[in-house]
């Protein structure tokens, strides 16, 4: 990537994964701890306020019972525009291969935070770049859909600089294999 | 910063896979052995009525594809669309997926609710505290269940709380032929014989529309026999192009019609003389029938209906005379519509009692089943306190829909609003939207008086927005259950309905919330003799041993369809109340309170008038069933939105062109949406689709799509009801005139 290591890559896509998957501030603001000075700050100044805001605008956006803006799952941006499509099966084949699975048995598997905390994983783990390069194509370009979406709807700072930074994520070019 | 394996394990403090991965330890575990293969399960649809058998492919707990059952009576081996594209209801991204409750006390459907998750233990909890203090400071009158008498812990569950008002929609669809057919024949003929049908007559019943598979396969087959089929219908609708005869009715008159049938049938000595002379009460009554129906002359019903007098006679003559024939009522085929439908399925009954064909081949007949014991059956509960408290919807008032236990959504708000206001104090709603209420903005409004409202269901619906607590239901795709045969049953036979996948989510059956809410609040209901919990899975197991159809629910489930092999015969006693064993054509049971003994003529409720002149009509289009389809990715391709059909006749007169804005506007309200010209129905009708305009606000697909049918049809009062002689409670839930404008732009 243009801005920085793989090891920087993959404390954002570990943060975001956090962000994706977790209303609670505490576990985001653990995970922002390995960012980059810069982007940690900005990561704290967003999460600043009220627990309770960030929760409600997660569950907003992302699980809303009146149908929600941004739905998170991969399959939703499918074709079919139905969940626990190809994208499922083949994440699953995925986090197999590495020999893990979900511990959620009955949701999709190709939810955007599992992903990125899967491709942290393949990076931290000194995954060859071919592979990194296949997990992207498959799972990780349509994230732009989705942060362009959270962009769009999201109200609070925290959402509005996770829609931001994943775009980032999967505009930057691959890092080297160093 | 450098990312380093300690960095991540200083986080998380533990230890073993990658540090990634360890730190996602809530979200990732070592994989499990290998995926189940590629596997079949039998099941049945839950879409509509038709349950249709289903082998489902599982691969590796994602459900793959859904075809028919051969075995099976009702689908006989094929799948609709709808049923077929079952998957993608199971997926579909916006299921209800966790508990959730309001922090944003004001409701409105332009607030936000404020949702946030909450766990199950949550939200029983708090429901049953709600529940709790209302009983007690108001009592079982100020709860409101907006569901279906169904599944049977469930209403165990509503039983030993002394639940006074459960309402269900059964007033807009079918009560006044189900109390009708209970007093004339004895029961509710589910099933028509139409396969070995020779004449059919159908009043309004879209059936080859509708698609409901177990009608269709009768009346393709009945017709490639060479059966006639004569359809009555304002609109040249799907089932009139299938048919040999279309006869354009005015609305609401389909009542004349058939009288003037048994007027002819009666006169002319057509009827079956060995059936009606056996087993009715025709020889005790004779002379009142006769005399009865001897002022609808078909001459008088073409001045009602605009069919003329001797089309009329003929279909008559030929009704009873190719044999066997039938005029099924179903649901909603006119047996809810109009105010005067009480009377429609009264002089139908009668037309089908003159042929001789109740439970004959060719006719309706009674579903053959094998007995199912109910819990209360396996469980005995302790007895049920006694319903004390007012009826919100006013049933009381309508003493054969009382005793039919059926609620009144057409009275449902009236009797929120006006009758007793401030009454509800809490309410659940059971997989219902307001789009199946008529006037569903009058609904909105009631429900927003309530205090306290759950909605339990598999999809966002309108109801969602005035909510405080929403459940996430499973769907029957994540349902157990058996599913005896009765639209289609001249042998018994029993389906398994399960689980192809597990529950998404975190998506509950409402057997699960019957069982917790009843062990909250009425423990002594919910405990087997041993003091444990009942079970709803070791009930149903006990249900399999008892119906005699295997050891287990599993052990039936992994055959998934039994059927008894038994001949049909006829019968020859109808267990008509009063206990004579005959079909009643003349009910004297109706006469002793207050309602006509023999069907009789009454208009509409509302006719065309200076303002409103023309008739508003309604149809669900072939793609949807109800409204749940509507924001289903595939069958959404299909038809998206919803328009206003006219005439091109009409058009010229009101100078709307194609695709033109037009508003049409009630005495209740108004929708404004593009017209269609099609030559398919009547130049004084305007015909809009039912299922569209859902106001929830993020529905992705369906959201402010087309607009919703109901804005214009009037609900009533109990006491409208019953000026306009509608004693059997149909909901006359196409009852609209209407005025029809183009909107300039
Ligand atoms: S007719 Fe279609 S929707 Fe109805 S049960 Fe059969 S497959 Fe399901």
């Amino acid at each position: 990537m243009s801005t920085g290591s793989r090891e920087q890559l993959a404390a954002r896509c570990a943060f975001l994964a956090r962000g994706f998957l977790s209303t609670d501030p505490e576990a985001v603001r653990q995970a922002a701890t390995l960012l980059a000075a810069q982007e940690r700050q900005a990561a704290e100044n967003a999460l600043a306020g009220d627990a309770a805001e960030l929760e409600k605008e997660y569950v907003r956006l992302f699980l809303s019972p009146s149908g929600a803006p941004c739905p998170p799952w991969q399959s939703a941006y499918s074709e079919e525009g139905t969940l626990m499509g190809e994208p499922h099966a083949s994440a699953l084949e995925w986090y197999r291969s590495k020999g893990v699975e979900p511990v959620r048995e009955s949701e999709p598997a190709d939810h955007a935070g599992m992903l990125l905390a899967f491709y942290a994983h393949l990076l931290e783990s000194q995954a060859p770049p071919e592979e990194l390069a296949a997990f992207r194509q498959q799972h990780l370009m349509w994230l732009r859909q989705l942060s362009e979406l959270v962009g769009e709807h999201a109200r609070h700072p925290f959402y509005r600089l996770v829609a931001e930074m994943t775009r980032r994520v999967v505009d930057d070019s691959l890092p080297g294999s160093g | 910063m450098a990312l380093t394996r300690r960095s991540f394990l200083q986080i998380t403090g533990a230890a073993g896979a990658g540090p990634v991965l360890a730190s996602f330890g809530d979200v990732f575990r070592p994989a499990q052995p290998a995926p189940l293969a590629e596997r079949t399960l039998i099941t049945a649809c839950g879409l509509c009525d038709s349950a249709c058998g289903i082998r489902a492919t599982v691969r590796d707990g994602v459900l793959r594809f859904l075809e028919g059952l051969p075995e099976d009576l009702q689908g006989r081996g094929h799948l609709c669309g709808k049923g077929a594209a079952g998957a993608a209801l199971l997926y579909d991204p916006d299921r209800l997926k966790y508990p959730m409750k309001r922090t944003n006390p004001a409701k409105g459907l332009d607030e936000d609710p404020g949702w946030v998750r909450i766990t199950w233990t949550e939200a029983l909890d708090t429901i049953a505290a709600r529940f709790q203090e209302v009983l007690d400071k108001h009592g079982p009158e100020a709860l409101l269940f907006i569901s279906r008498p169904s599944p049977d812990i469930w209403v165990r569950f509503l039983r030993a709380i002394g639940v006074v008002n459960r309402v269900d929609h059964i007033d807009v669809c079918y009560t006044a032929d189900r109390v009708v057919q209970r007093y004339m024949i004895g029961g509710r003929t589910w099933c028509t014989d139409f396969d070995n049908s020779r004449y059919i007559v159908l009043f309004g019943w879209d059936l080859v529309a509708r698609n409901k598979l177990v009608f269709t396969h009768g009346i393709v087959a009945a017709k490639e026999k060479g059966a006639k089929v004569v359809c009555f219908n304002p609109q040249y609708s799907i089932t009139a192009r299938f048919a040999d005869e279309w006869h354009p009715i005015r609305p609401g008159s389909d009542l004349a019609v058939v009288l003037a049938m048994i007027h002819v049938i009666l006169a002319e000595n057509l009827f079956d003389r060995d059936f009606v002379t056996n087993y009715t009460n025709f020889p005790q009554y004779e002379a009142q029938i006769r005399q009865h129906f001897a002022q609808y002359t078909p001459e008088w019903a073409e001045r009602e209906s605009d069919i003329p007098a001797a089309t009329i006679r003929r279909i008559a003559r030929e009704f009873a005379t190719i044999r066997p024939s039938v005029a099924p009522s179903y649901k909603k085929t006119l047996t809810a519509n109009y105010a005067n439908s009480g009377q429609f399925s009264q002089a139908v009954c009668i037309l089908n009692i003159l042929v001789g064909n109740i439970d004959r081949p060719g006719g309706p007949f009674f579903a053959r089943t094998i007995s199912i014991p109910g819990v209360d059956a396996i469980v005995p509960p302790p007895r049920y306190p006694t319903p004390r408290g007012r009826r919100v919807d006013g049933r009381d008032k309508l003493p054969f829909v009382q005793e039919d236990d059926s609620g009144l959504f057409s009275t449902l708000a009236d009797g929120m609003l006006n009758r007793y206001p401030g009454m509800i104090r809490a309410a659940f709603i059971n997989s219902y939207s307001l789009l199946s209420f008529p006037n569903p903005r009058r609904m909105e409004e009631a429900l927003k008086t309530v205090p306290f409202v759950v909605v339990m269901d598999t999809l966002p619906a309108d109801g969602t927005a005035l909510a405080d607590i929403v459940l996430p239901s499973t769907m029957y795709l994540e349902s157990s259950d058996l599913v005896s045969r009765d639209r289609y049953a001249p042998r018994p036979q029993v389906v398994a309905r399960q689980p192809v996948v597990s529950p998404m989510f975190e998506a509950r059956s409402i057997s699960f919330v019957a069982i917790e809410l009843g062990k909250r609040l009425a423990p002594d209901y919910f405990k087997n003799p041993d003091g444990s919990w009942i079970s709803t899975s070791a009930v149903l197991d006990e249900r399999t041993r008892r119906a005699g159809l295997g050891a287990s629910f599993a052990e039936f489930a992994a055959r998934g369809i039994e059927t008894r092999d038994q001949p049909f015969v006829p019968r020859t006693t109808f267990a008509t109340p009063g206990g004579t064993g005959k079909c009643q054509i003349y009910v004297p049971q109706f006469a002793e309170r207050g309602a006509e003994p023999l069907p009789t003529w009454k208009p509409r409720r509302d006719v065309p008038s200076a303002e409103y002149p023309y008739y508003y009509l309604t149809y669900i289009p072939a793609v949807h069933r109800r409204n749940s389809t509507e924001n289903n990715a595939i069958l959404h391709e299909m038809m998206p939105t919803n328009t206003a059909m006219i005439n091109p006749a009409l058009a010229a007169k009101l100078g709307v062109r194609e695709g033109d804005l037009v508003r049409i506007r009630s005495r209740v309200g108004s929708i404004e949406l593009p017209a269609h010209l099609t030559e398919t129905l009547r130049p004084d009708c305007v015909l809009v689709a039912h299922g569209f305009g859902h106001r929830s606000r993020f529905l992705r697909l369906a959201s402010g799509k087309g607009v919703r049918d109901g804005d214009v049809i009037p609900d009533w009062s109990v006491d409208e009801m019953l000026q306009a002689g509608d004693w059997f409670g149909s909901g006359a839930i196409m009852d609209a005139v209407v005025r029809i404008e183009r909107v300039a732009v």
